[in-house]
């Protein structure tokens, strides 16, 4: 059994592992992160500590959403790193097996999976990619503001 | 305590003492005939012998023995000659080998081949390489292998008359297989000694040739074996030594810092708000104490950094056949340890270039440290030949640093700092051309990232001087805090030359760059929003200015409003945002709010690139 955090952005359900969330957090006040590249919205202060946030919106090419009323921040070995969201459900429980699970995710980036649950389709993120591409677009960014 | 843990204080205790030799080394190197010196080396010595026999380290114990015995004759004698002071400087490095060897948990290095070297009054034969062609001395004797022909029936018995050969050779300290494993009838065609003896390699080699049914005979390099047997070096862990006083220190404050606390849960049960008042006040005292006293801990003084630059200095002043002078004034000051530990290697290779370029025959270094407020200073002067601007000049223009009109008004200071501009010359050229500044973008570069800044200055004929602003802690620095396009923004303290309001009628235009006339130089206008990429704000009554230096240059940083300056705690970002250019890290202030710390100078490189 593995628990999954559905969550929605733009006109897609995406889903994370429970045990890459820390904390899902609401109403932050975002601050200005003036050198960062574009997808990254800003930065909240999070139990004494500055964690950059993506938006995911931008990143996915979604259009942009109100960033910062729902963040999920992600477990302290992946950065630690919030993820500005449009919509958080609630926790749900899964049989991670073939019956579920349908490989036609590979044209699409971030994610590593599509789960059928119940009926409903839900993209399995991947935050693994997301690493690199996080990688990449900081080191290539620097005042540069599109 | 257990062994490991005696262990890690031995190899700190030792290495402090190996550091105190090398310092009385070079002391004792301009004032051979001082007896303290000698003594305090003797002393020096005899606490390493100490404390590696006690732990039962023979090969160290031995070493420190041998120095010892050296130092005695030394002190009967009343002097020091140069000779030995080489070799008590080798025995140092090869003790340090040693400790490393320890640390590393492997077997101690033989020390053999270097108690060789005894010091005599002729020429010093480096010690400590393998002879190609040498008797077989060594303490773990060496390993020859053999090999026999494939028609040879018994293998084994012919071994066995081999190895009663070479115990005519000298001594065998073992072999594979072992005499017994040969008697029970090895079939192996493969024999390896090891031997101890007074015989020549080729001695032995013809020796052996005189068996018909040996094919092969290897001699195998002690030092190869041990390559590869030799582990992973293993990180030193970073220890720090704390004085008992210091952590009494600790221990009375965490006492204040309970009584605080019972007073504020009384205070609050009984809703006494002056009681409040009273406890929050006394905390925040506590808690600037405890601040104060934690630096204390992370402090070191540039004294652990003089003695290796001392070094440094003679034996390039040595090689270079120079007579130079090297003075430190200042070692007591105290810095961040992590900042002393990026100083050092920007120091030597300003030091190096001072020896290099600056001074001809004869000449002083001076290492000069200094406090000024929160910042400290520390300055690398010559009495060289100094820096001829007009090379310098020269040099720009070829690299297109600088246009030919800019090449006739740039004053000499400004042109003194372009030196540290990447690529300002390579290491090959630059001794025929400019005669100075090799690695100097290094240099500087290494500086900046603790947050401080580097000057050069120099008169042609009066030598150079190169002066680094160090703040004193790396994690709580003073910032100045400014707002730009809403947000604020923060900048080290120790990278702003001054902070000016002017009004807009002073602005001059030169082309489309804007200048500013500041203490009679013209310094270029650059505007904050603009290298953000922020939109342009409504034009202002009066113009807040940051007088900063980016690329070597002075320049007026225009922002929206000067907010003032802070203590701040500095965090790192977790990774791959560090990655980010013109950003070092980040503050929250008291009231929650975010501000990011500016590193200009990379956001510039990254527009020029």
């Amino acid at each position: 059994m593995t628990q999954l955090l559905p969550f929605k952005v733009g006109y897609e359900t995406y889903a994370l592992k429970l045990n890459d969330v820390q904390e899902v957090v609401e109403n932050q006040t975002l601050h200005d992160f003036p050198t960062a590249p574009d997808i990254v919205a800003g930065a909240i202060s999070f139990h004494g500590r500055i964690v950059p946030v993506v938006d995911l919106a931008r990143l996915l090419g979604f259009p942009l959403g109100k960033i910062g009323q729902r963040l999920i921040v992600l477990v302290n070995q992946r950065g630690p790193v919030a993820l500005g969201v449009d919509v958080v459900r609630a926790v749900i429980n899964i049989e991670m097996n073939q019956m579920n699970q349908m490989e036609d995710f590979a044209e699409r980036n971030y994610i590593s999976n599509v789960i059928n649950y119940g009926g409903e389709m839900m993209s399995l993120f991947d935050l693994d990619h997301l690493q690199r591409e996080l990688e990449l677009i900081c080191l290539q960014a620097g005042g540069e503001r599109c | 305590m257990d062994v490991l843990k005696f262990r890690e204080m031995f190899l700190a205790e030792a290495a402090e003492h190996l550091q105190m030799m090398v310092d009385i080394l070079v002391q004792l190197d301009s004032d051979p005939e001082d007896q303290d010196g000698i003594d305090a080396l003797f002393r020096e010595a005899h606490s390493i012998k100490g404390m590696a026999a006690t732990m039962e380290y023979a090969e160290t114990a031995r070493l420190a023995h041998h120095l010892e015995d050296r130092l005695d004759i030394c002190r009967k004698q009343g002097r020091i000659s140069g000779v030995e002071i080489d070799w008590l400087l080798e025995a140092n490095d090869l003790l340090k080998l040693l400790l490393e060897d320890i640390r590393n948990d492997s077997t101690e290095r033989s020390i053999e081949s270097f108690l060789g070297t005894i010091p005599q009054e002729s020429e010093a034969c480096p010690p400590l390489e393998g002879k190609a062609d040498g008797p077989l001395e060594c303490d773990q004797g060496q390993q020859i292998q053999l090999r026999l022909r494939d028609t040879v029936v018994a293998p084994g018995a012919r071994f066995m008359v081999l190895l009663k050969r070479f115990s005519d050779f000298g001594t065998v300290l073992g072999s594979t297989p072992s005499a017994e494993e040969l008697l029970q009838g090895g079939e192996s065609l493969h024999l390896a000694v090891t031997l101890k003896s007074d015989l020549f390699q080729q001695q032995i080699h013809d020796q052996l040739l005189k068996y018909s049914e040996v094919e092969e005979i290897t001699f195998v390099d002690e030092a190869e074996v041990k390559k590869e047997k030799q582990p992973e070096k293993r990180p030193s862990g970073k220890t720090v030594r704390v004085s008992t006083e210091l952590l009494d220190h600790f221990i009375n404050l965490t006492g204040e810092l309970i009584t605080n606390r019972n007073q504020l849960q009384n205070a609050l049960r009984e809703r006494q708000w002056e009681e409040l008042d009273d406890g929050v006040g006394q905390l925040v005292r506590l808690v600037k104490n405890l601040h104060h006293q934690v630096l204390q801990v992370r402090m070191v003084s540039l004294q652990g950094l003089t003695g290796r630059l001392s070094r440094t200095v003679r034996d390039l002043a040595r090689n270079h056949k120079k007579e130079i002078e090297f003075q430190v004034v200042g070692a007591e000051i105290e810095l961040d340890r992590a900042i002393v530990e990026e100083l050092t290697d920007p120091l030597v290779h300003m030091i190096r270039n001072a020896i290099d370029h600056g001074i001809e025959e004869k000449g002083t270094i001076t290492l000069k440290a200094w406090r000024e407020r929160d910042q400290v200073l520390v300055q690398v002067a010559d009495d060289g030949c100094g820096i001829d601007p007009d090379k310098i000049r020269q040099r720009a223009l070829e690299k297109g640093l600088l246009n030919p009109s800019q090449a006739q008004t740039i004053r000499d200071y400004d042109l003194f700092q372009l030196i540290c501009q990447p690529g300002f010359s390579t290491a090959d050229e630059i001794s025929e051309t400019s005669g100075r500044g090799v690695g100097m973008d290094v240099v500087k570069t290494a500086i900046e990232r603790v947050g401080g800044l580097l000057l050069i200055d120099s008169s042609p004929g009066e030598g150079a001087r190169i002066t680094l602003k160090l703040p004193i802690s790396l994690a709580i620095i003073r910032v100045l805090i400014v707002e730009c396009d809403g947000s604020w923004m923060a900048m080290p303290i120790t990278r702003v030359v001054q902070t000016v309001e002017i009004s807009p009628d002073e602005v001059q235009s030169s082309g489309k760059q804007l200048m500013i006339n500041y203490q009679d130089e013209l310094l270029p206008m650059l505007s904050l929003r603009k290298i953000l990429k922020r939109p342009q704000g409504s034009p202002p009554e009066t113009i807040p200015l940051v007088v900063t230096e980016v690329m070597g240059r002075k320049v007026g940083l225009v922002v929206d409003r000067l907010v003032g300056q802070r203590e701040v705690f500095i965090q790192r970002l977790p990774a791959p945002f560090d990655q980010i250019r013109g950003c070092n890290g980040g503050t929250i202030l008291g009231d929650g709010q975010i501000v990011f710390l500016l590193d200009l100078q990379s956001l510039f490189e990254r527009r020029r690139s």
